[in-house]
């Protein structure tokens, strides 16, 4: 669905944006919900193939842990402003290939808000 | 027609010929089946089978079931002699000669029993081989575990001891002077299992009371704190005097019931925060012996009288906004113990996701130079300016604590909460220039670390759960003996002890404080009409100070 938003071409400013793993699955996110790596974010915004169609190729990235970072990225939006938040559970096995991701992706500060940081 | 080809002849009609002899059935005995009643031990089931004729009904030889032993693959005719039919099988072909049937078994090999036996290293190997990912190495642990190590003979001796004291019920460990270097938590923790023989005796209330563990560690060469002592909870007295520790744990703030710490002649450079639990009105702690340790102190040793009690005036401000948020105790019956009051604070260090440090530093525990930079407290601490490193600097403000942990401070607690902790910070480190970000198996080693002090590291100024520490400060708090009377209106009144009236400087003691985030900063006070001279004054001591630095420089 997003998919196809992003190949008519109207995905500069589309909702979702699509990201693919080294295995080739693919993920459909929020846009607004991926703004918090500043990876994610340069690479739609400059002028590169990825800010025309909304699809973020990752060859790094195994699908297991992208869509661990996947749900890490809804579960940051959705937790945005809470105060209590709960623990995000994350499975031994992928947690080293986890934690390069994070870095990758620079997810490895505490996010802000986008609102806020701009 | 006569082209037409024939036919094929059907083969084999015999089963539809009834007058073919060559039936393949069994051929049907004209006996019936023998009965089974002669070996049942079922009461019997009709009233005509009471009848004792009906015994001769039963015949040998009669038609039966085939029998097979064996497996599904490998069956044979049962010739078995321990049929349920009694013995009237023994007349068949006996068995194979046993030992024969033994050597046979030996050579025999089953190809495949049917059930595949996944082994997990197999499978998640083959699993991973699918994908062709080209940058993720994975670890590869070799699956010889180390041998064991030995127990060293002063631990042996430490071991015996203990076992003793269980055994008999004594509640004074001494393993002092034993050399030990490190004590196995096997061996350690056994001492939580002594248990005071009561006194049995007439006229005596029989009354089973909570033990009281001393336990003397002093003289030894322990570098790490063992662990396993913060779960035993009736610990009173501990010495680790002599040794070559150079922390104490935050967990000790779970030893409630301890009465007495000796941890002087280590190399402690700072105490953590936590440790302020056991120092308040209530708690059990009484005698504490912390120098000579090599403590970081503060600089601006020196305080005249007047600058030393508007300075207490500033703390006791201070404490009221940045204390810890436990509510006071009400106490029933006087008490006497310690109490520790804030007197300055440090700057603070801020740090980094990648654990570098921007700007301020406190002293590091492998220099020598101990001396502490201080800070008023009405002084808001700062981040330092960032330098900018591309598109990711504007995510390293860390200024926002609200909301969820970073993907990098969840993944690195999964991965210091792992049994392979250890392992992963080796293969680290030898993997180092394979493409991981610097640093990392340090950082990894730092959160191993917290995640092993028995406690889960909190901010201690929003409370929150944190996985390393953002920024980080030490507090100076003086600890000395006070007094709580209960008045008769119930209200407590605490009177310090003369010697903190008699000596105006007395001993400081550096409590180490984290904060999760760069905002978790200590709080800053008012300021009060009067104190402006004070920091100005201060400011050119500051100016004077930082020109003699210069100087020097």
């Amino acid at each position: 669905m997003a998919n196809d938003a992003a190949i008519n071409g109207y995905s500069e400013e589309g909702k979702y944006i699509t990201l693919i793993s080294s295995d080739g699955f693919e993920y459909v996110v929020l846009r607004e919900a991926t703004e918090i790596s500043p990876t994610i974010k340069s690479m739609l915004r400059n002028p590169f193939s990825e800010s025309r169609t909304g699809r973020c190729d990752f060859p790094e990235i195994r699908s297991v842990v992208l869509e661990k970072v996947v749900e890490y990225f809804h579960y940051w939006y959705k937790n945005r402003d809470k105060d209590d938040v709960p623990d995000m559970n994350i499975p031994v096995e992928i947690c080293l290939e986890l934690l390069m991701a994070a870095d990758y992706l620079g997810l490895d500060a505490k996010p802000t808000q986008p609102a806020i940081r701009d | 027609m006569a082209d037409e080809p024939t036919l094929p002849v059907l083969s084999n009609l015999r089963h539809n010929n009834p007058f073919n002899e060559e039936s393949r059935k069994r051929p049907r005995s004209e006996r019936a089946p023998p009965s089974q009643l002669s070996t049942s031990s079922d009461p019997a089931f009709f009233s005509s089978d009471d009848d004792p004729a009906l015994d001769n009904y039963e015949q040998k030889q009669g038609r039966r079931k085939r029998r097979y032993v064996g497996t599904w693959f490998s069956q044979q005719p049962a010739f078995s002699s321990d049929s349920f039919l009694g013995d009237d099988m023994i007349s068949e072909p006996p068995r194979p000669h046993s030992a024969l049937a033994k050597r046979a078994r030996r050579e025999f090999r089953k190809l495949d029993s049917g059930i595949y036996m996944s082994q997990n290293e197999d499978s998640t190997a083959e699993s991973s081989d699918n994908y062709d990912g080209k940058f993720v190495p994975r670890p590869t642990f070799s699956h010889t575990r180390a041998k064991p190590r030995p127990i060293a003979v002063g631990e042996q001796i430490a071991r015996d001891r203990i076992t003793e004291c269980v055994e008999d019920g004594r509640e004074t460990v001494d393993l002092s002077g034993l050399g030990l270097d490190s004590i196995s938590d096997g061996i350690l923790e056994s001492i939580s299992h002594i248990a005071p023989i009561p006194i049995v005796d007439k006229d005596v209330f029989f009354e089973q009371r909570d033990p009281q563990i001393k336990l003397f560690l002093s003289n030894n060469q322990l570098t790490q704190f063992p662990r396993c002592l913060l779960n035993v909870e009736h610990l009173t007295d501990l010495s680790l005097r002599a040794n070559n520790l150079t922390e104490i744990p935050a967990g000790i703030a779970k030893l409630k019931n301890l009465q007495s710490l000796n941890i002087a002649q280590n190399q402690i450079k700072y105490l953590p925060f936590e440790f302020l639990q056991l120092f308040r009105k209530g708690s059990k702690l009484r005698s504490l012996q912390i120098q000579p340790n090599p403590l970081w102190f503060p600089e601006e040793w020196h305080d005249g009288p007047d600058e030393f009690v508007k300075r207490l005036d500033q703390a006791k401000r201070y404490a009221a906004l940045a204390g810890s948020k436990q509510p006071d105790t009400k106490l029933e019956s006087d008490w006497t113990g310690l109490i520790a009051t804030i007197h300055r604070r440090s700057r603070v260090e801020f740090i980094d996701s990648s654990r570098r440090i921007a700007g301020f530093r406190l002293p590091s525990t492998d220099r020598p130079l101990r001396r502490c930079e201080m800070e008023p407290f009405y002084k808001l601490a700062g981040p330092p300016e960032l330098r900018k490193q591309g598109p990711g600097a504007s995510t390293v403000r860390l200024l926002n604590c609200k909301g969820a942990r970073s993907l990098f401070e969840y993944a690195l607690a999964a991965c210091a909460r792992s049994s392979e902790a250890d392992d992963l910070c080796q293969w680290l480190e030898t993997e180092q220039d394979q493409g991981w970000p610097e640093g990392m198996s340090a950082t990894l080693q730092e959160a191993i670390k917290f995640s092993r002090d028995g406690r889960d590291l909190k901010c201690s100024m929003c409370g929150r759960k944190a996985v390393l520490p953002m920024t980080r400060w030490v507090e100076y708090y003086f600890i000395n003996p006070a007094k709580v009377e209960v008045r008769s209106d119930g209200e407590n009144s605490i009177t310090a002890s003369e010697r903190f009236s008699q000596t105006p400087q007395p001993e400081m003691y550096p409590f180490m404080r984290f904060g999760c985030t760069w905002t978790c900063v200590p709080p800053t006070i008012e300021r009060v009409e009067g104190e402006d001279e004070d920091e100005a004054e201060v400011k050119e001591q500051e100016e004077e100070e930082e020109d003699e630095d210069t100087i020097i420089a």
